[in-house]
């Protein structure tokens, strides 16, 4: 018996002994952390000098905030002065912390990254982005033989659009606004301000996610009544810009809508013309009964007289534009609305949109709308929540449709005379101000994102990016000037291609976004939102001279 | 009975047996004839340039990624670190990438065979050691960034740190970028060190690195199998490099299935081992597909499975592989008998694809302070494994 509690004395005594030792021995000779200043910042872009206050700090090593290393510039016993990282996507409070040969000080929620968008976005667990991109139908440069070449750039739709989520397992906040890759929201300085990264700095973090293991059946649906007659609209906006920016638009005989229309399997069935469309009622010029969809578009066709012996060429393209899920009766089609169902993939976790065809198109995220925000999980669909889509982003300078922005890399005696974008001189961009949005309650951010590519290098991905200029727009002001003194740190960009029409070189392209943001409450804890970026942007090639 | 017992034995003794080039890695009984004993390292900081030099190679070669679309004539540079602690002997042994060889002593070429191209590690927490590990020296520089870029805040445990894992181009000598590969150079590692959110469970290195070296080994070149040069496809393009679409540049080699094939390349300056690999490839599942005009080149839509899936194996699905460790003598002749063990162990059913690796491995160690738990004590991390390689994979022909 003895032997048994002796051996259980043992055992339990093994429990008291540390399995390692203290990092440090004196708790007494740690930093400490009284101030910072400034404690407030109104951008997440890094640079800016950060003095920290307190006692014990003249052996720091170490200094971070946000989660994000600063850089010591100078250390005294009760100041320390460092040089702020790019802030943690989001914004909002964040730690400071210090580490000295003799320990480590922690001040939580010391420093405010009070930026625009922070408290909008503070209780962001879910994340939707909704993006249109209007870009030019074709592009001229010159070629390695100095001959002018044109590229098909995004052809007669004129633009794409995408959507996704992603729903994790907790705090995302500002996920929603970084999503499209482009144009990022914790990328921005200061609104009305500009900044560089230039060639070789590293990039601003990226929000972080945690993979949310999900229901089967979740989904997110972020819909708006349909309206044929708008998506016949977009398809005769898209035609009057083609008129007005397609180098061939006299060779145009005609631009006639029409749809491929998905039968019962979900596979194509038909190609028809569209006759006419208003609010659920579409109407064809065939018999189309047991269709489950279509996609919504035209056909242009060009002729080109001088052919041999005086013959001519016809040619028909056709383009896509939008699409609708419908049920059919003779040529009668019926839709349903507009927008789109963001399903659960268990693989990556996001949500994805799986429309008809497996695609969706610029006319399916309508501009000016209002949508119908629910959540369906295990069988229940939320409350509906009404959200305003973007405003459309109308772009008045430089005009990045013409596909235009080019100049002659060859002409070089003088200095090209058709330079759009010098980079000794200021570059103004301007749009129509937005009416709506702006206010802390419904966000509203206009990006200016130039980046200039390599396209000669051997990328795994797509093209390595050399320098960025990021610009943060006031929407409700229509202007926002990169100066000259950013723009010749960039590379002189000549946009050229080789003689097989593969990019070469150094390019450059610029995209204009509006952001407009919105968000649904998850339940009603008032602490779990489905924050939704609604983006309109336009994007060209453009050439730095 | 017993003196038929002991005849029984001592024949057993005369039962014609012969060397075994090729000895099993963890199936075996006498691991230490082919290797030390693997160190306990705190971390693995690792960096590789790969180039597929081959018929349908992907991205998922790099262990990180899948195979589709296709990659086959690109190349691409990759980092990985990550840290933990107690100390595990697998950092000193498993890359994510290609794991090296049976070491040898310059002179001889050892083979063996892996059936187990990684593994699980035995550490209990995570460590972070700053926001960002930098490999730079004389305009070359490569960041791997941490993910998370940010720890999640407040979002429960933020229990993982892990550095690079993206993939990026080889440059070198641009007007405006940095060197991403310097064969044969030597960088500088630094970290800059932090501590752990408050409500995380990992632990962290406080101190930055601020002493510590990387070695690039010499560049993989010239390599050609049995006389013929190892080259990049070039699909879409003539011979010329004029624009075709119609090309389809089919570039693989005959594998040494009966007879033996010659695999050479440059010897280096300094005479580094050359790491020669035979990888077998098992299948998996990439993007969704209801027929074969969803999938791209080199891909075939399994309608069951609603995936696209590769004609000649996954890059990241490895059955098993031989590698030799092998004199840097310029040439390594590779015997059928070699992959004997190979092809016991793998069920042939499982091979959609066979591929080779020429590499060059430079292993070192770099010393980091010791790791802050969650809860404030010290563990030991140093030594921390480096590695940086030089990969040059390419398409076998099915047996």
């Amino acid at each position: 018996m003895s032997v048994r509690y002796a051996s259980i004395i043992f055992f339990i005594s093994a429990c008291g002994t540390p399995p390692y030792p203290d990092y440090w021995d004196d708790e007494g000779a740690a930093p400490e952390i009284t101030s910072v200043d400034p404690d407030s910042l109104t951008s997440l872009a890094g640079g800016d000098i950060l003095i920290i206050g307190g006692a014990r700090l003249s052996s720091a090593k170490t200094v971070v905030i946000g989660g994000r290393n600063a850089t010591i510039e100078d250390v005294a016993e009760t100041e320390l002065t460092v040089t702020l990282p790019d802030g943690p996507p989001g914004g909002g409070v964040v730690d400071v912390t210090v580490v000295t040969d003799d320990g480590y000080a922690v001040a939580e929620g010391i420093l405010a990254y009070d930026t625009e968008g922070a408290d909008f976005w503070a209780d962001e667990v879910a994340s939707a982005t909704l993006y249109r991109l209007d870009c030019p139908i074709e592009i001229w440069t010159k070629d390695t033989s100095k001959d002018w070449a044109e590229l098909f750039w995004c052809g007669f739709e004129m633009g794409y659009a995408e959507a996704f989520a992603f729903y994790g397992a907790g705090s995302q906040k500002g996920l929603a606004g970084d999503q499209m890759g482009f144009a990022e929201l914790s990328s921005l300085p200061s609104a009305g301000d500009v900044r560089l990264i230039a060639p070789g700095d590293r990039l601003p973090p990226t929000a972080p996610i945690l993979y949310g293991a999900r229901a089967e059946d979740e989904h997110f649906e972020i819909t708006t009544a349909r309206d044929f007659a708008r998506d016949l609209a977009y398809i005769e906006d898209v035609s009057d810009r083609i008129e007005y920016f397609y180098e061939w638009a006299d060779s145009v005989t005609s631009i006639d809508g029409m749809a491929y229309v998905y039968g019962a399997d979900e596979c194509f069935a038909a190609d028809v013309v569209l006759l006419d469309g208003s609010g659920e009622s579409l109407t064809v010029d065939g018999d189309v009964s047991g269709a489950t969809g279509v996609w919504l578009g035209f056909a242009v066709t060009e002729e080109y007289g001088g052919g041999f012996g005086g013959s001519s060429e016809t040619y028909v393209t056709e383009a896509f534009t939008g699409s609708a899920s419908v049920s059919a009766d003779g040529s009668e089609l019926t839709g349903e609305p507009s927008g789109v169902t963001l399903s659960y993939d268990g693989y990556s976790g996001y949500f994805f949109y799986d429309g008809v065809g497996g695609y969706i198109y610029p006319s399916d995220l309508p501009t000016g709308a209002t949508y119908d925000v629910r959540y369906k999980r295990l069988g229940e669909l939320s409350e509906t929540t009404e959200v305003d889509g973007v405003e459309e982003l109308e772009l008045v300078y430089p005009e990045l449709l013409s596909g235009s922005l080019q100049y002659d890399p060859y002409d070089t005696a003088d200095g090209p005379d058709d330079v759009l974008v010098r980079r000794d001189e200021d570059l103004v961009v301007e749009w129509t101000p937005g009416e709506d949005g702006g206010e802390e309650d419904d966000p509203s951010f206009v990006v200016i994102d130039l980046r200039v590519y390599d396209a000669s290098l051997d990328d795994p991905l797509w093209m390595t990016e050399v320098a960025r200029i990021v610009g943060h727009g006031v929407d409700r002001e229509g202007r926002l000037m990169i100066p000259s003194e950013l723009l010749e740190q960039l590379p002189r960009v000549d946009n050229a291609v080789d003689d097989n029409y593969d990019l070469v070189g150094l390019w450059a392209e610029l995209t204009v976004a509006r952001h407009q943001l919105r968000k649904a409450p998850l339940d009603d804890s008032g602490e779990r939102d489905l924050v939704i970026d609604f983006v309109h942007a336009v994007n060209g090639p453009i050439t730095l001279y | 009975m017993t003196g038929a017992l002991l005849l029984l034995t001592a024949l057993g003794c005369i039962r014609p047996s012969d060397d075994y080039p090729v000895q099993i890695y963890g199936a075996g009984t006498a691991l230490d004839e082919v290797l030390p004993d693997p160190e306990p390292m705190g971390g693995t900081i690792e960096y590789t340039r790969m180039r597929l030099w081959g018929s349908n190679l992907g991205h998922g070669l790099s262990g990180l990624y899948g195979d589709s679309p296709r990659a086959d004539g690109t190349s691409f540079t990759v980092g990985y670190a990550y840290f933990g602690y107690p100390a595990d002997p697998g950092f000193d042994r498993n890359s994510s990438f290609l794991s090296p060889g049976p070491p040898v002593d310059g002179s001889e070429d050892l083979c063996m065979t892996r059936l187990v191209t990684s593994g699980y590690l035995g550490i209990t927490e995570y460590v972070d050691v700053g926001d960002h590990i930098a490999l730079s020296r004389d305009g070359g520089s490569v960041v791997l960034e941490r993910d998370p870029s940010v720890h999640h805040r407040p979002a429960g445990e933020s229990w993982f740190a892990g550095y690079g894992g993206r993939l990026g181009a080889v440059v070198t000598g641009h007007d405006y970028l940095p060197d991403t590969w310097r064969g044969d150079a030597t960088w500088d590692i630094r970290f800059p060190g932090t501590v752990s959110p408050p409500d995380s469970t990992m632990g962290s290195v406080p101190y930055p690195l601020t002493e510590g070296s990387i070695r690039f080994p010499a560049d993989v070149s010239g390599v050609s199998l049995d006389g013929v040069e190892v080259r990049a496809p070039h699909h879409e393009y003539d011979d010329e490099g004029v624009w075709d679409p119609e090309v389809e540049d089919d570039v693989r080699y005959p594998g040494p299935w009966t007879g033996p094939v010659t695999v050479s390349w440059e010897p280096s300056d300094d005479g580094q081992p050359v790491t020669i690999v035979v990888r077998y490839l098992g299948v998996g599942e990439e993007e969704a597909c209801d027929c074969n005009w969803d999938c791209s080149a080199g891909f075939t839509c399994d309608e069951q499975l609603g995936a696209c899936l590769p004609d000649e194996g996954s890059g990241w699905v490895p059955e098993g592989e031989l590698v030799c460790t092998v004199a840097d003598d310029g040439e390594f002749v590779l015997e059928p008998s070699r992959l004997d063990i190979l092809d016991t162990w793998v069920d042939p059913t499982a091979v959609h694809g066979r591929v080779l690796g020429v590499a060059r491995i430079s292993e070192g160690t770099v010393e980091v302070a010791d790791a802050l738990t969650f809860n404030d004590k010290r563990v030991v991390l140093t030594p921390v494994r480096t590695r940086v390689s030089d990969v040059l994979w390419t398409r076998l022909e099915a047996p």
